[in-house]
């Protein structure tokens, strides 16, 4: 009779060899959701400009999970002449100018969305980040709601309460600036109440 | 090749044996190569070492997170902050004025450090060594910025100015560093500590600005 050959002999090794390999990557790969995942939108909904898109994600607070839901429409992205909530014209450095990115959205009025974050990229993927203050720009703090009616904050201060200010309206419109350099044109505009998840809408 | 072993004659008691043995052998040879390679070699500090990209005085340095360009190198006892506030020293100040274009996306260069031929480095800090990023500059926009740092008359000749993202120097592992010679000389030294003439610390700007 023949002697089991190699492969057989070791059959239960080499069936648990890539089972063992996957676990090692798999207990080894905790940092991956840490510094890659929830570092930026990563998890997106695609939407073209000019239609309603309906985003729901979560966010976070003193109180637990916050899902919520909005709904968002790309109206343009266009030259601006004066930053978000500001009345003063805007003064621009040589070599760079402003967009204003024209956006519709809808929500109920108890939902927390002043935390957002928008960006736009230009075809390469280079991204241009909304700041409320730089050297060259002063503006609202956040790109997505109404300056003068913010609705509530997220609950994140024990004692300070989260809903002070003006009621927000079920829809409304806001048009925040950002700066670029000269030349480039926005190709897609991003919108994210956290990582990983965002709202990617196509400027074109 | 694994078959040729078990096609012998067995002999059934010595096989188990020997296999043991040399499988302890080998066990304890991978161990202690491990070991060799862990304390002979420099890999803890050759395989950790952040990337310099090396330039001097008013040269384009090129870095994963965008470009440093030195615009102009001064030093005197005293400078004026961007509040107003003026800064004495009993040492020198060196303020070192340049330009900071971003890539891919907005970026702070958290740390700014002037390093001595000694390799003493000395960063920049919120009261007495000023320097203001402005923020994260967007890319392909020019940030222009000045740091201040405060230095030992010594540490002047041969300095170097280090620019990085990370604030926290455990984080400039395998990650590209800006190191600009400030071609600095005694003389240099001797004529800044002597010097009371204060020097202003400028604002963060966007731009391309006057300079180039």
């Amino acid at each position: 009779m023949r002697p089991p050959g190699w492969w057989r002999r070791n059959r239960w090794g080499l069936i648990a060899l890539p089972v063992t390999v996957v676990a090692a990557l798999a207990a080894s790969s905790y940092r991956v959701e840490t510094y890659w995942w929830v570092e930026k939108p990563r998890d997106l909904v695609h939407a073209e400009r000019g239609e309603w898109v309906t985003f729901s994600a979560s966010q976070y607070d003193r109180t637990g999970d916050v899902p919520f839901t909005v709904r968002v429409r790309l109206d343009d992205v266009r030259p601006a002449d004066t930053p978000f909530g500001e009345d003063a014209p805007l003064e621009l450095p040589a070599g760079v100018q402003a967009v204003a990115v024209d956006l519709a959205l809808a929500a109920a009025p108890d939902v927390p969305l002043t935390s957002c974050d928008l960006v736009v990229r230009d075809a390469s993927g280079t991204e241009y980040a909304y700041q409320s203050s730089s050297p060259s720009i002063s503006q609202a703090t956040s790109p997505c709601v109404p300056p003068d009616a913010r609705g509530p904050e997220l609950d994140l201060f024990e004692g300070l309460d989260p809903d002070t200010g003006p009621p927000r309206p079920g829809e409304w419109t806001v048009s925040p600036v950002v700066l670029l350099p000269d030349g480039v044109e926005v190709a897609e505009v991003l919108l994210s109440w956290g990582p990983p998840d965002g709202l990617l809408i196509s400027a074109e | 090749m694994g078959g040729r072993r078990v096609a012998r004659p067995p002999s059934s008691r010595l096989t188990g044996l020997p296999r043991q043995a040399a499988f302890a052998v080998l066990l304890v040879a991978a161990l202690a190569t491990g070991r060799a390679v862990e304390t002979l070699m420099p890999v803890g500090d050759e395989v950790a070492a952040p990337f310099e990209r090396t330039g001097g005085v008013g040269d384009r340095i090129e870095a994963r997170w965008g470009d440093v360009e030195v615009t102009s190198v001064a030093g005197s006892t005293r400078i004026e902050d961007p509040y107003g506030a003026t800064h004495v020293t009993g040492g020198v100040y060196v303020v070192v004025d340049w330009t900071y274009t971003a890539a891919g996306e907005p970026q702070v260069p958290a740390w700014v450090a002037i390093r001595d031929t000694e390799g003493r480095v000395f960063r920049t800090s919120l009261e007495r060594n000023p320097y203001s990023s402005g923020g994260a500059a967007q890319p392909g926009i020019p940030r222009r910025v000045a740091a201040a740092i405060e230095v030992p008359a010594d540490a002047v000749a041969g300095a170097e100015l280090v620019i990085t993202l990370e604030p926290n120097p455990e984080n400039h592992r395998r990650d590209d560093v800006a190191v600009v010679d400030l071609g600095l000389t005694q003389d240099d030294a001797d004529a800044w500590a002597a010097s009371e003439e204060p020097l202003e610390v400028a604002e963060p700007a966007d731009g391309p600005g006057a300079m180039s």
